[in-house]
């Protein structure tokens, strides 16, 4: 069974005995890789800062009910999966969905000659005309190079239901995708 | 090529980015900080409600019990009647 780093462990029961300055250090420690995490989420820096506090956040308040079964950094990476989840339902409820033609980038030409930066915004853009929860699901498995046994544990979904999701969503993506070069085509 | 390998070409690009840096520990100590003092002040505006509302509820309470006794009090109810015969 795997335990949580030592400083972490540390940082914990001082932070639970009201020592404020152990919980910054695990923000410290972690907080670059949850903003890569949030990037996925978010490419907006304002809302992908308060994203990654929002984690932090979260994750203070779960401090008590932390047993220490996993690395503390595995129970962030699932709050962080929920926060960002949380976020894309909240803006699908209340966006206008950016038209695929808006981006430039998106010919048949091979990708990969594509500036990293921009491939992720495409990316992001692409991926934002699918439900969140397509979304969430392409993004953990693909984007993050998760195993399907990695996307249930962040998710909470059966390994099962982690398969036919991705299966469906993947779909959905090269529809839409051919869909755009056929539109482009005419 | 198809959309399938287009798309893990866009990915594997994708996946170069380097996102930003953050630092956000002292806005994350500054929202727990505001949080705490607002659980703990939030608090004290119901606690002086209900501490008045037990100073008022005493009183009232003992009066009307005196006034109860009074009113059942047999002497008292002939006295009482008396008067009423006698105006």
């Amino acid at each position: 069974m795997p335990v949580s780093s030592q400083a972490d462990l540390e940082d914990i029961q001082i932070c639970r005995r009201g020592d404020g300055e152990a919980y910054r250090r695990l923000v410290e420690r972690h907080q670059q890789r949850i903003a890569a995490m949030m990037w996925r989420f978010s490419r907006d820096p304002q809302t992908h800062e308060e994203l990654v506090q929002d984690v932090f956040v979260e994750a203070y308040m779960s401090l008590a009910t932390y047993r220490a079964r996993a690395p503390f950094a595995h129970g962030l990476a699932r709050i962080a999966t929920r926060v960002g989840y949380r976020f894309w339902k909240q803006r699908a409820r209340e966006r206008s969905i950016v038209a695929l033609d808006e981006c430039d980038e998106l010919s048949p030409e091979p990708a990969d000659r594509i500036e990293a930066s921009q491939a992720g915004e495409l990316l992001h853009r692409l991926l934002d005309r699918l439900p969140p929860r397509d979304r969430l699901v392409l993004t953990l498995r693909y984007v993050q190079d998760h195993s399907v046994a990695e996307v249930a544990r962040l998710t909470g979904w059966s390994r099962t239901m982690v398969k036919v999701q991705t299966w469906r969503a993947r779909k959905k993506l090269n529809n839409l995708l051919e869909q755009a070069w056929r539109e482009e085509n005419q | 090529m198809n959309a399938e390998q287009w798309l893990r070409q866009l990915v594997d690009r994708a996946r170069m980015e380097t996102p930003p840096r953050v630092n956000v520990a002292d806005r994350v100590m500054a929202r727990l900080r505001g949080g705490r003092e607002e659980a703990a002040t939030g608090w004290i505006p119901l606690g002086w409600v209900t501490a008045l509302a037990v100073a008022v509820t005493i009183p009232v309470a003992l009066l009307a019990l005196a006034a109860w006794e009074t009113w059942t009090d047999p002497l008292a109810a002939m006295s009482i009647e008396i008067v009423w015969r006698a105006l």
